[in-house]
């Protein structure tokens, strides 16, 4: 046979088709050297085999999509309300916005006074107003941050922990059908078992009938 | 007898759409086969380790994308495959690289001659492990590959990115070399 150890090899990992299979059963069927070779093959392919497998030392495992991959609307809130760059310019961006808006709204003014000239905020644009509002403005923007933070933070933990009574319970559950199954297992081989048994004694009590009666004979 | 309840292909569809739970299901029926392949593969525990976590990472990140969940076996040892070569590539001397798909010549692999009842099954794992060792990294892949995990040579070919000519003259002269150090009689 041509190349015989690797059509051998491919005999026995089962890499022929149906025609070449036959074509080597009937080549073995004739050859003692080619069943010889092939017994060694199979040897040595079983002796492989006995390669321990190890066990993986640290289990894999995945946390839940809406944790780790947020749908995009989540990433977006989440990326504009919940990280401390950001956090930061949006408080300064409301700042600036109630400064620009608190300017417009009291129309500046600019005017000739006897010494030079003075800019004025409208009627109540004094320079306490004007520090009162920066500094009421910043606090309501920083609180609200805050608050957002914490909010988004909560929501978080509330999550995770979810989550993780829901993978333990999942994994209990698959424990208990399992174990459901080997119990309902063991009852059927030990209904087997006691079978065989009960069938093992009644043929001992015949053999011994009959040893009985052929020594009362 | 236990029965899976559900079979590979609904957790990898249910994966598909998100379901992290099932992919961890699934994880934890593949990663005891991936983790030896790449163990054997690296001979380190702790980068084999790193190696599987990837490995299953790329594969969650990827399985979208996976059209044939059939060929789930062969797209995730792929990723497996790859995720080692990279190592090598990052980590070992290019000069060793020369080497790498030259033959194994049998003789001079340590002989072990086993028979039976003189020679127990840890010696046995030991002297297997030792002649793969001695393998060329490409001859050992393959050898991993089909002996271990039931590959077809198709299959290899696609995992290793090399064509099936090659994977067979891989593993026969592999399995040459395994055979004479194992003294089989």
């Amino acid at each position: 046979m041509r190349d015989a150890p690797h059509v051998l090899w491919d005999y026995l990992l089962d890499e022929l088709g149906p025609t070449e299979r036959v074509e080597v059963e009937e080549y073995l069927k004739t050859s003692d050297a080619g069943r010889a070779e092939l017994e060694r093959l199979r040897l040595t392919h079983a002796a492989l085999l006995h390669l321990p497998e190890e066990e993986i030392p640290q289990r894999i495992a995945f946390v839940s999509d809406p944790i780790l991959e947020p749908s995009p609307r989540q990433r977006f809130w989440r990326g504009a309300l919940g990280g401390s760059p950001l956090l930061a310019m949006s408080a300064a961006a409301a700042v600036m916005l109630v400064f620009f808006a608190g300017a417009w709204a009291t129309k500046p003014t600019l005017a000739r006074t006897g010494d030079g000239w003075s800019l004025t905020f409208g009627a109540s644009a004094a320079a306490g107003d004007l520090e009162e509002k920066f500094r009421a403005a910043i606090i309501k923007a920083v609180t609200a941050a805050d608050a957002r933070q914490l909010e988004a933070a909560a929501a978080l933990n509330a999550s995770s922990e979810r989550i993780d009574r829901e993978w333990v319970s999942a994994q209990i559950a698959a424990v208990r059908r399992e174990l459901a199954e080997v119990q309902e297992d063991a009852a059927i081989g030990y209904e087997l078992v006691n079978a065989k048994h009960e069938t093992f004694k009644r043929q001992v009590l015949q053999i011994d009938m009959a040893s009985l009666g052929g020594f009362g004979q | 007898m236990i029965f899976r309840g559900i079979e590979d292909r609904d957790l990898i569809l249910r994966a598909r759409k998100g379901d992290v739970e099932s992919y961890n299901m699934l994880v934890s029926r593949w990663e005891k086969r991936v983790y030896n392949y790449i163990l054997r593969v690296v001979g380190n525990r702790d980068d084999a380790l790193d190696l599987c976590q990837d490995t299953f990472l790329k594969a969650y990140r990827g399985i979208a994308k996976l059209n044939e969940v059939e060929r789930f076996p062969q797209w995730l040892f792929r990723i497996a495959h790859n995720e080692t070569t990279s190592m090598y590539r990052r980590t070992k001397p290019v000069f060793e690289d020369e080497n790498l798909d030259q033959s194994v010549d049998p003789a001079s692999l340590p002989r072990t001659r086993f028979e039976g009842t003189s020679f127990g099954a840890a010696e046995l794992g030991l002297a297997i492990e030792q002649a793969l060792e001695r393998l060329s990294d490409e001859q050992r892949q393959v050898v991993l590959l089909k002996v271990y995990q039931g590959f077809k040579f198709d299959e290899i070919a696609k995992i290793t990115g090399c064509p099936p000519s090659t994977v067979k003259s891989r593993l026969y002269s592999a399995l040459n070399a395994l055979q004479g150090a194992l003294a089989m009689t």
